[in-house]
């Protein structure tokens, strides 16, 4: 087991090194020059030449040939490429270039809110999902059975953004139940501890706080959920049926249990398995997809954050965003191939 | 389904090809009938737009601004703006322009970039998986990287870093040695930045098939004749891979149309005043308290096509992927 630790981190490397290499090249290959982004197409030829020095584009791209045979290997390496690398792996992602702003500063600042909603729309995802789930399978070919596949199958049709601006309209501006944007009414006052709001609320022992940041996730977290949750009810309905089918559960059934007590203690337990990878792996679509739910929401995550930036064409954020985003997905998966090897005894890895 | 099984085994041995036997089990599948009828139905309304309504999507008119879908409007009104009960039944925008009309409109665009993308990421990944699976090695390892890279960025991220980059408005350069400059329009560039993150999908799912069938009997077969790789590759392995492949273009089809038009809404694909879906809703959001209805009906419009290709793509799954039938 530990062996195959090892080695999956060891092979998270070179996966690591190509996004980096894509998020340095991309904006270089076809925005040309960050001093001329930066400053502008009107900038005076020597400002531009000072903008260069300080940020170093005056350096080669990925190998610096006059450094090598100066200083030999470490000199090769003086490149803007690997100034980059060396400066994201101590976090350092560069500054906003209109508000001049660490990078790191304000995704340390945002990510507390997309990661509060992500896991709350997963939560809602995942206790309907795998219920619904369960229904089909145990209902296979009925009328049910077709209903729950086909909103299933809708769930994943929806442009996600569309559906936010729909659920605010009925649920917000129409009936007036729920808030249509932020995370907290503008009234109260925050006090971060954890920067997730839920969490916050009930530290502080503040009822009033803690159902008014509930009341706003909602929403957005419905929205946001729907596509896990459509993905997780057809698996927990395939993975369902093929468990119906074995062996052990004929047994369950043959010595007289209960059909509640096979189907959740033979039958589900099993076939959650393939779900986790499915959680797992909607994690990341998550996160893309809180772009768009965070953009609808005003919901000030990492999400909005991006889009700001798109809209601002603040390009050292896009690429800190894309960058953090896709590390964090990277990393999601890791994990949960390695709890698919705790969970499952029967899974040897040599 | 067992029964279905049966019938297909039986028929295939009186000498029916796999084709035939798989588009005959294709036109019984009641998933597939509803997936093709919808999409028929949207794909002969965009072609016939212009007779449909005829007029021009972009022209404004300033008289009826606004206006909701006209059905819903009360007789005094529709008098009022001399219009009848179905003069504009999806309402209009604020420019005055027929929504209805729009929305035919931007079926076009977004049909066409779904064809367009899912070709180019279809050939190029068809052809990456297949020199990666067939002859391993040290290409292999290359491009399974390429794809993990790829890959780890989730959904719509790439796309959405890599239209960024490229920019808003249009994009002209110059590649070396051709003496004419490309022309790139924000629409294209939205779909070349799509098409490259479905690339890795078709990749992988080509080496996995490739590899699969690489050992089977009749490729082995055809190698002991003394068939060159490029041959058996052409020949044996990529017609007999190709069912998965054609199931997952169905879907990315879908993909790519949802795909696009967030890249609208964003601001990064399609740019006003074209009639793009994913644009459409991005106007309509920043009015949809006084006018919903503009984003409504383009969001309908994205949800149909969208549906119509899942329906296709899952149907297709259950007539040509055997393994599944007994699963779902």
């Amino acid at each position: 087991m530990s062996a195959y630790i090892i080695r999956r981190l060891l092979g998270l490397i070179p996966v690591l090194f190509g996004i980096s290499l894509l998020v340095f090249i991309i904006p270089r290959a076809v925005r040309g020059d960050p001093a001329t982004i930066i400053l502008g197409e009107r900038a005076e030829p020597a400002t531009l030449e000072r903008l260069r020095e300080q940020l170093g584009l005056n350096r080669p791209l990925f190998f610096n040939q006059e450094g090598f045979q100066e200083k030999g290997i470490a000199g090769l390496f003086d490149s803007q490429y690997f100034q980059f690398l060396s400066k994201a792996l101590r976090g350092d992602l560069g500054r906003s270039i209109f508000r001049l702003t660490q990078v790191r500063d304000e995704l340390a600042q945002r990510f507390p809110a997309t990661f509060e909603l992500s896991i709350v729309a997963m939560f809602f995802a995942f206790i309907i999902g795998v219920p619904a789930g369960v229904i089909a399978a145990l209902n296979r070919g009925k009328l049910l059975d077709t209903g729950i596949m086909f909103a299933a199958l809708a769930g994943v049709s929806f442009p996600v953004f569309w559906l936010a601006i729909i659920l605010i309209y009925a649920f917000s501006v129409n009936l007036g139940w729920l808030p249509p944007s932020g995370r907290i009414d503008i009234s109260f006052e925050i006090n971060p501890i954890t920067r997730l709001y839920v969490l916050d609320g009930l530290l502080r022992g503040d009822v009033r706080f803690t159902l008014n940041a509930i009341k706003h996730l909602v929403l957005p977290s419905i929205a946001l959920g729907t596509i896990p949750l459509a993905i997780i009810v057809r698996m927990t309905r395939s993975s369902m049926l093929e468990v119906l089918g074995q062996d052990y559960v004929r047994t369950a059934r043959a010595k007289g249990l209960k059909q509640r007590l096979v189907i959740n203690k033979h039958a589900l337990r099993n076939a959650l398995l393939p779900v986790i990878t499915v959680i797992g792996l909607s994690f990341g679509g998550l996160l893309s997809g809180a772009i768009l739910t965070e953009t609808v929401f005003a919901w000030p995550g990492i999400g909005k954050w991006v889009y700001d930036a798109i809209a601002a064409r603040d390009y050292p954020i896009i690429q800190g965003g894309v960058l953090f985003v896709a590390f964090i997905f990277v990393i999601v998966n890791l994990l949960v191939d390695l709890s698919y090897a705790l969970i499952d005894p029967r899974i040897q890895y040599s | 389904m067992a029964s279905t099984v049966g019938n297909s085994s039986a028929k295939a041995s009186k000498g029916q090809s796999l084709a035939q036997d798989a588009l005959k089990r294709f036109f019984r599948n009641p998933t597939a009938i509803l997936g093709l009828s919808i999409l028929s139905l949207i794909i002969l309304m965009t072609i016939f737009a212009p007779l449909l309504r005829p007029g021009d999507p972009l022209k404004s008119n300033l008289k009826v601004r606004q206006l909701p879908p006209s059905w819903t409007m009360s007789q005094a009104d529709l008098d009022k703006k001399k219009i009848t009960a179905w003069t504009y039944p999806f309402g209009t925008d604020v420019q005055g322009r027929d929504l209805l009309m729009r929305v035919l409109y931007g079926g076009r665009i977004s049909l066409r970039a779904g064809l367009v993308a899912v070709i180019f990421s279809v050939s190029i990944g068809m052809v990456l998986g297949l020199v990666a699976g067939f002859f391993g090695g040290w290409i292999d390892i290359v491009i399974v990287w390429l794809v993990d890279v790829l890959l780890a960025f989730p959904g719509i991220l790439l796309a959405i870093a890599l239209a960024s980059a490229l920019g808003a408005g249009t994009l002209s350069f110059q590649l070396p040695f051709l003496p004419f400059a490309f022309e790139l329009s924000s629409i294209e560039k939205a779909l070349i930045a799509i098409s490259i993150t479905q690339i890795p999908i078709f990749i992988r799912i080509t080496r996995a098939s490739v590899i699969s069938l690489r050992e089977s009997e009749f490729v082995q077969a055809a190698k002991s004749l003394g068939a060159n790789p490029r041959r058996t590759m052409w020949l044996h392995v990529l017609p007999n891979g190709l069912s998965p492949i054609l199931i997952q273009l169905t879907l990315s089809i879908g993909t790519v149309v949802l795909d696009m038009a967030a890249l609208g809404f964003l601001g990064l694909g399609a740019q006003p005043p074209a009639p793009e879906w994913g644009a459409m809703i991005s106007d309509g959001f920043g009015r949809f308290r006084s006018a919903p209805w503009l984003s409504i009906f383009p969001g309908l419009a994205i949800f149909l096509t969208v549906v119509g290709f899942n329906l296709l793509g899952d149907a297709l799954r259950d007539v040509l992927d055997p393994r599944l039938k007994n699963v779902s």
